[in-house]
């Protein structure tokens, strides 16, 4: 039996080395906002200048080349035919192609290095300059004919970039794109296994790279790049000496390319000679089954909240949303605790830790709390519900975590224990919850709150009223039976406010936790020293955070 | 015996002499007269541009280009026409018999590349001809030989592609 148990965790422990690793991929995403009926497709890239052109086989052929000739002018190697029976005509004609080929080779090998030499890399403004009109082809190409998504949700295409050295590392979560000179051809590699609409998922599942050329005159290649870079396929076929023919029905399609069509008229949405109508970004949300939210009418989209992909750069580059500013607002709770990366020892919460969060509701046997907390580079929205039973006391503690930038979405909660007078509490059930972006930027208090429980919703108001910034609002009296829902109603709430019950692509996890106070615990429960500890973390990079949120006493 | 041991001895010193002499040999290079080369590398996008140069055993050679207009049809047109020196073909012959050129199969292609472009090959020499094209792929073999062309045209790069660039 031990035997068996020794070859059991074996086992296991070689599969845990075996399995890959988990690595941030970069893609291109799509984003839902129910608020402004707008569908996003978000393009990343990062793109990167060609250093130096290097043409390491070239000098290599070419070094073999004068060794091979030298070789053979080498006076040990005359000396060799003289033994060999072979006349002075041959061995002369033999050493004549060999000075002649030595010649040849020198001179090619100076001419390559002088391509080398010569090369001048762009400059960082160029760089910027050349990414930034990328983005205004790409944005207006796909932007211009104002396709309205099952007829009512607006459909915009944005693309952000950074602007990195060759020798940067790859930013997690940007497509790699190489700016090369024109001797080269842009391409895109990464996408394949198309289906019939000539349609393909892999951009939003995996990595794409490419290289695109600084010197394209054209302003539809960038544009059509993109197109593969959405999951579109080319709409020519490439003729082995004989050209190329357009897909039947393409001609002015962006995705088929014919240059005879003026430049500016090749379009995302067009009807081809034979009458079919081609629609590309119809093409791609049908087949990542996006779908207009119902109710939506078609609205001008809201100004598009953006993320800091990196160090803050202007043109192009996406800021984040500002804070409003709050100019009456009581102080924030300290940061009074923040776990080291470097060790694992719990830091103690400051001894002139902030006034607790704010209780927003207190019924007679009931308090609703609601936080945000932001340590450096993660912002933590916590909603605290505390309930008197007959047992002691319960306690729900829901926490949704979110970073900057290309970090938004990766931060988690990594655990939820209460701190009462020192003592830790550990929870007795965990949840997971989920909300897509655009609903937490509309509410995050609506969606923490909502996430304890629907019944707590009307509370949301008093957490974001204008009155309060980060802390929660005033208190009210209980609303008793009057926040009671039906389960339709309650699900048309969560559907409102943007929480899903899984996880699905681009959305933020949160997590909730349920503790149950014995009398004796509950009764250190008195407003000092007594913390909900929230830590979150940042997987990929293994950074944790620790947040103390004061509970409300007695 | 003693006849027989000389007769010995003088087969092998035949054949040593034969070895030797096929040894001389590896060096100098002759050109076939049927000798002749067709290489072109260009964009597979619609809008792209094609070059291609054909190069005769002594030494002849015509660049053409194939402009995005004429990119449909697949229309060449005569750029200019040079003279390849002696040593540049030696390379070139050597590069294809060192690589086999021969035995390579006639069609390279990435499955999951989009655009980019494609390069063509065409060898006839010694009463044989063989055609190889490669798109968005590295192919060494080919690769080498291509290399060597180009490095025997003026301002040599006219038939490059991506993959030799790099």
């Amino acid at each position: 039996m031990k035997t068996i148990k020794i070859a059991v965790i074996s086992i296991a422990l070689v599969f845990s080395f075996l399995m890959p690793a988990k690595e941030a991929k970069a893609f291109t995403e799509i984003f839902i906002s129910n608020d402004d009926c707008t569908i996003t497709i978000l393009l990343r890239k990062e793109f990167r200048v060609l250093s130096r052109q290097t043409l390491d086989d070239w000098l290599r052929q070419v070094d073999e080349g004068i060794a091979n000739a030298q070789a053979v002018l080498n006076p040990g190697w005359l000396q060799r035919q003289a033994n060999r029976f072979r006349s002075n005509a041959s061995i002369q004609a033999e050493q004549a192609q060999a000075q002649a080929d030595l010649s040849y080779y020198t001179a090619a090998r100076n001419k390559i290095q002088n391509i080398i030499n010569t090369y001048t890399p762009m400059t960082d403004a160029e760089a910027e300059a050349l990414a930034q009109k990328w983005k205004n082809e790409i944005e207006t190409k796909w932007n211009a004919q104002n396709y309205l998504h099952d007829g009512n949700c607006r459909v915009r295409v944005v693309m952000a970039y950074v602007v990195s050295k060759e020798t940067d590392p790859p930013k997690r979560g940007f497509d790699q794109i190489k700016i090369v000179p024109g001797d080269f051809r842009s391409h895109i590699k990464g996408v394949g296994s198309f289906n019939a609409d000539g349609f393909s998922e892999d951009p939003y599942n995996h990595d794409v790279t490419g290289m695109w050329t600084k010197d394209t005159e054209d302003n539809y290649t960038a544009p059509h790049e993109a197109g593969h870079e959405m999951g579109l396929n080319d709409r020519y076929t490439d003729i082995p000496g004989d050209g190329y023919v357009i897909d039947a029905g393409y001609e002015f399609d962006l995705m088929g390319g014919a240059p005879h069509i003026p430049n500016g008229s090749l379009v995302v949405e067009s009807t081809g000679t034979n009458g079919l109508h081609v629609n590309n970004l119809k093409t791609i949300l049908d087949n990542m089954s996006i779908r207009c939210p119902p109710g939506c009418t078609p609205q001008n989209p809201r100004a598009l909240i953006d993320f800091v992909p990196g160090p803050a750069k202007t043109g192009g580059i996406l800021t984040e949303k500002p804070e409003e500013k709050c100019t009456e607002c009581p102080p924030p709770p300290k940061d009074v605790s923040k776990a080291a990366e470097e060790t694992a020892e719990e830091t103690k919460p400051a001894e002139d830790a902030a006034k607790p969060a704010e209780d927003i509701a207190k019924k007679p046997t009931e308090t609703v709390q609601y936080s945000k907390d932001k340590i450096e580079d993660v912002a933590t929205d916590t909603a605290i519900v505390t309930k008197d039973t007959p047992q002691g006391k319960e306690i729900d503690v829901s926490a949704l975590p979110t970073g900057k930038g290309i970090d938004f979405r990766k931060w988690e909660v990594k655990d939820i224990t209460l701190l009462l007078d020192g003592q830790k509490v550990k929870p007795v059930k965990k949840d997971n919850f989920y909300v897509d972006k655009e609903s937490y930027f509309r509410g995050a208090a609506a969606t923490v709150i909502t996430a304890i429980g629907i019944a707590y919703s009307p509370y949301v108001k008093e957490a974001e009223s204008g009155e309060v910034c980060h802390v929660t609002g005033k208190e009210s009296e209980s609303k008793g039976k009057g926040y009671e829902k039906t389960p339709a109603e309650r699900a048309a709430v969560a559907a409102g406010i943007g929480l899903l019950a899984s996880q699905a692509k681009g959305t933020i996890t949160g997590k909730k936790c349920s503790f149950n106070l014995d009398k004796n615990t509950a009764d250190k429960l008195d407003g000092r020293d007594d913390y909900a500890r929230v830590t979150v973390m940042l997987e990929d990079r293994n950074i944790t955070r620790t947040i103390n949120v004061p509970l409300k006493g007695k | 015996m003693n006849k027989k041991i000389t007769l010995l001895a003088f087969f092998i010193a035949v054949y040593a002499a034969s070895v030797c002499a096929q040894q001389q040999s590896n060096y100098l290079v002759t050109i076939p007269k049927d000798f002749k080369i067709i290489a072109a590398a260009g964009g597979v996008a619609p809008g792209s541009t094609v070059d291609k140069v054909e190069i005769g055993a002594n030494g002849g050679a015509v660049h053409y280009e194939m402009s995005a207009k004429n990119r449909a049809k697949g229309i060449f047109t005569e750029k200019e026409r040079f003279k390849v020196e002696e040593a540049a073909l030696r390379h070139i012959y050597r590069m294809i018999k060192k690589n086999d050129f021969f035995g390579l199969n006639n069609d390279y292609k990435a499955e999951d590349v989009l655009d980019g472009n494609f390069a063509e090959l065409t060898v006839t020499m010694d009463g044989r001809t063989h055609s190889v094209r490669t798109r968005n792929i590295e192919v060494k073999r080919f690769d080498e030989i291509m290399i060597a062309i180009n490095m025997a045209t003026p301002g040599l790069k006219m038939v490059v592609y991506n993959e030799i660039l790099q």
